[in-house]
Order: C-alpha cells, then structure tokens, then sequence
C-alpha cells in the first residue's frame, strides 16, 4: 500500500472482539458493505463469517440498467454488476443475473450472490425489432435461434433443473428444463417446454380467459403458484422426466377461485400485482396495489394509493386479508420480489409493516 | 438536567483504576447490564464496572446523564415544557459533539457501550465506523482505521477476486 502510518502497529480495530463486531456488521445493511467488513483484516473477516447466518439481511439491490444497480441500503451511488470478459450483465431476476456473452449474444443465469453455482444458458435473446416505450430493447424467448411467442417478463429459477418464465403480454407459462453439460465444452442448458403451459390439463373448470393471464408467478413450496389477473391462484406442481416437463406427472390446480372484494374506490385505475413468500417461507402473499387515474388518464393521483396484503389460505382455498405485515418489509418489483424479516433492525427507512414498490412501472 | 430531587437513589460506580463515581440510579440504569445488576440485587453500594478506565467511564456517564430525561421511563416530568421534537434536535447536536474524538477514545467508548449494553451510545459511536466503511475503498478504511493489512498477497488476490462483482 505504500503508505505507513506512525501508529499502525497499534491499532486496537483488528482486535475488535467479535462479538462486538457482529453488532457492527448488523447495523450495515448494505451487502456490498458487509464484503468491504470482511475484507478489512483478519480478524475482520474470520468475525464476518463467524456471523454469517445470524446477521440480519442486507437490503436488496435494484437493477437500474445498462449493467448498474443501486444499493437501497447505499449511499445512492449506482454500482456496475461485474461480468467475467466478454460478457455483459442485463436483466435480473430475483437474486439471478442474466448475462449476454457479446459475441455469440448467448444469454446464461448467474447468482453473483453464490459465485460457487455454476451458470446456466437460457434460451432468450434480445429482439432487436422489439423496443419498448422507453427505448428498452425486449427479451423474447427462443428456440434454436427462432423467437418465441412474447416478449419475457419474470424467470423464476426454481431449482438447477427448473426454470419457469412468464410473458409479457399473455398468460402461460413458459417452462424450461435442465439439459446437463456434457462435460468440457457445453455449458449446462435450458430448453422451453414445447408450447405455453396451462391448457390441456383435466379437470379445468375455468372459463374466463382473464383467468389465464398471469400477473405474477412465485415458487412456493415445492410448486410454481401463478397468479391471474382476476386474483385466482393455480398451483403447478411440475414433474421432469428426462430433461421435458412430464404432461402425465405433472398436475395444476385452481388454488383459489376467486379474488378477495375488490376495494372501494373508482372504478378506473392502474394496479398491479405481485406474489411473494414470506420470509420464513410459511405463507404466499398477494400485494395488490391500484392508483385511480385522474379524470385525463394520464396522472395518477399519487396520494391515493390503495395496498392491500393478502394470504393465500391454500387450504379454505381463499385469501384473507393481512392487515398487519408485523417484522416483514416486502419488496415488490416487476422481475421479482422478495419479503426480509426486519423486525430487528433500528434503521428508519427499512423497518417492518412496509411495503416498498420498486423498478419503473408507475414512476 | 433536573434539579436533584431529595431521596433518589444514588448508585456508586467504582472503575478498575480506582476512580469512583456517583450517579443517579436511573443514570446507571441506562447501562442494561447495570440495570441486570441492580434489578437482581447484586448491587450492594458500589459497582465495580471491570475494563473501563475512569476517563472512559466518566464519559459514558455524561452520555447517561444526557439522555436519561427522555429516554427514562419516569423521567417524563422533566422534558414536559419543551417540545420533543426541539429536544431530539438538541440531543443529535450534543451527541455529534460529544462524538468528536480521536479513534482510540472511539475504540474504546464501542467496547465500553457494548459492555455496559447502552443501545444509543453503542448506536452513536459505531455510526462513524459503519459511515467509514459505508463511503471507502477498502484502503481508505484500512487507513482511517490505522488497521494494517495482515492478509498475505495471495490471501488478498482470493480476496479480491471474491468480491469483484461488488467493488466494481
């Protein structure tokens, strides 16, 4: 470092007893702070991964584009996704980056979070003829350099043999398996299941086509829960023999069959919906949110914002109401969500009963 | 401060250099493990606070002494004529002045907080080393620390390539 300082060999800070410095390290949110902790000294570092699992959780990052995201426990600086040579970082969802090798424009998966999972190519490329209205390039699923049906809205990486995608503009899921390397040169591959899935199943009984589209898709309890744009929820419990989706293993349930009373209010709004799971894992959350528009439609009257949280009670087959979140805050986005237990931390902006909107759709 | 009323209880805290102290209880009890103490009659008249010298000690006391009003459950009484929100205002000056001194006092008022398990003072003092590491690089944290470096250079490449994808 070739600096020296008159006082550095005594320094109390690397004898910071750990148990004090696991006191520091909780009170840093940010996880990019909590690697900086660690890589101080040795002490440091040995006290940081000592208290790993008791730690509360760092806040998330938001993917502000073009390979940036911003800390929401940082200092506001915008952070670029590092990506090995030759790659560039683009969409993420949930904890998984998806990466463009640049010169073949292949699209692989990677959890920065978990450098030791080996990264996955996903069928999808960027569809230079599709630009959305704020000049984004879309991202289409594809087979063998063919586009796909819609553009691609959330990936849910279920296991490291599953992934289950959802479409911009229509409903069905789109299904990929896991295809294994064959060692040296092949990466591991995905390939979507042939055609969207939700028809063909027996036993359907629904009848309206809003039923089939999905606003939001989670993976819950071993099952992928979809859920429609009418609040009805379906529970596909997918069965993969032999690197396809099993249609005669496979079975998808209407969960529950019909929303919760709608809230008062205009009739004519903007709303959304997002599916979450509870930190502990117990439950499946419904956040529902809706802006009225003003009389021109093109302002939102920003005050009058109406969140509701429910659960989904699989077994009634009904959701109830959660009027109070209690320790949780969720986090709700477009390309994923995630529900952080927070009842602990004194932080004034991240504390629990909140529900935080993040990514770009109402802004 | 109030005005000292007659008859409160008054608890004597004696540090390991032989310094001793006299304190009001609800002072004292700030400190939690005070509080343990005193709630679990292992108080007799003095209590020897062990690893914190009298000038530390003495300024966690202060620290005490300013905070007791508000924080204090029964303390209300005193803090009634002026508005809470002037009051936190004025204890945030105060607590950013009394928080301005040098890094070894720093190192020793965390582990003197941390100790005594006095939430606000383990809050305030390690606000600067968490606003430290918040801001840096890494360099800049090791200097402002005074920590040296002890990782061997192939210990700091694992290092740095761990962590690569966040301090881009």
């Amino acid at each position: 470092m070739g600096l020296s300082f008159g006082k550095t060999a005594t320094s109390p800070w690397p004898d910071l007893p750990p148990e004090l410095a696991a006191k520091i390290l909780a009170r840093l949110l940010s996880h990019t702070d909590r690697l900086s902790f660690g890589a101080v000294c040795r002490g440091w570092r040995l006290a940081a991964r000592q208290h790993r699992l008791l730690l509360p959780p760092s806040m998330p990052w938001i993917n502000i584009g073009s390979g940036a995201y911003m800390d929401l426990a940082g200092n506001g600086k915008a952070r670029r996704f590092a990506a090995p040579e030759g790659y560039r970082a683009g969409a993420t969802s949930g904890s998984w980056v998806l990466y463009q090798h640049e010169r073949s424009s292949r699209f692989f998966l990677a959890d920065p979070l978990n450098p030791s999972m080996p990264a996955i190519e996903v069928p999808c490329r960027y569809d230079p003829s599709d630009v959305t209205g704020d000049g984004r390039v879309s991202m289409r699923f594809c087979q063998d350099d063919t586009f796909l049906t819609w553009p691609l809205k959330k990936m849910v990486v279920c296991s490291p043999h599953l992934v289950v995608a959802t479409s911009a503009y229509n409903g069905p899921l789109k299904i990929a398996c896991f295809r294994p390397s064959n060692g040296t040169v092949d990466p591991a591959t995905f390939i979507w299941s042939e055609g969207d899935y939700s028809h063909g199943h027996q036993h359907h009984d629904w009848h309206d086509d809003w039923d089939f589209i999905y606003a939001d898709i989670a993976f819950h309890h071993g099952k992928v829960f979809a859920l429609s744009l009418t609040e009805n929820l379906f529970a596909f419990d997918l069965a993969i023999e032999e690197m396809s989706l099993s249609q005669t293993r496979s079975r998808v349930e209407h969960a529950i069959k019909e929303g919760p009373a709608a809230a008062a209010g205009a009739a004519v709004d903007y709303h959304n919906h997002h599916l979450v799971t509870s930190p502990d894992k117990q439950k499946l959350l419904m956040v529902r949110w809706r802006i009225p528009l003003r009389e021109d439609r093109t302002k939102f009257h920003h005050r009058m914002m109406d969140l509701q949280v429910f659960e989904a009670d699989l077994r009634k087959g009904r959701w109830s109401e959660v009027k109070d979140l209690g320790g949780q805050a969720l986090f709700v986005g477009q390309t994923g969500s995630r529900a952080l237990a927070v009842g602990g931390l004194s932080d004034q902006m991240f504390q629990g009963n909140r529900v935080f909107l993040l990514g770009d759709d109402w802004a | 401060m109030a005005t000292r009323e007659a008859g409160k209880k008054m608890i004597m805290l004696k540090s390991p250099d032989g310094m001793e102290f006299e304190v009001e209880e609800a002072v004292a009890m700030e400190s939690q493990t005070i509080r343990k103490m005193i709630e679990d009659d292992c108080a007799d008249t003095a209590i020897l606070i062990p690893n914190i010298n009298s000038k530390i000690l003495s300024r966690v006391i202060e620290y005490c002494n300013k905070h007791v009003p508000t924080t204090g459950a029964t303390g209300a009484a005193a803090s009634d004529t002026v508005a809470p929100a002037a009051l936190a205002e004025d204890l945030k000056i105060w607590d950013a002045e009394f928080i301005k001194v040098n890094r070894a006092t720093r190192f020793d008022l965390i582990q003197a907080a941390s100790y005594l398990n006095i939430k606000g003072l383990l809050d305030l003092t390690s606000q600067t080393t968490i606003d430290t590491i918040s801001d840096n690089s890494l360099e800049e944290i090791r200097s402002f620390l005074s920590t040296k470096n002890d990782y061997l250079p192939e210990e700091e490449q694992t290092i740095r390539r761990e962590n690569q994808w966040a301090f881009q």
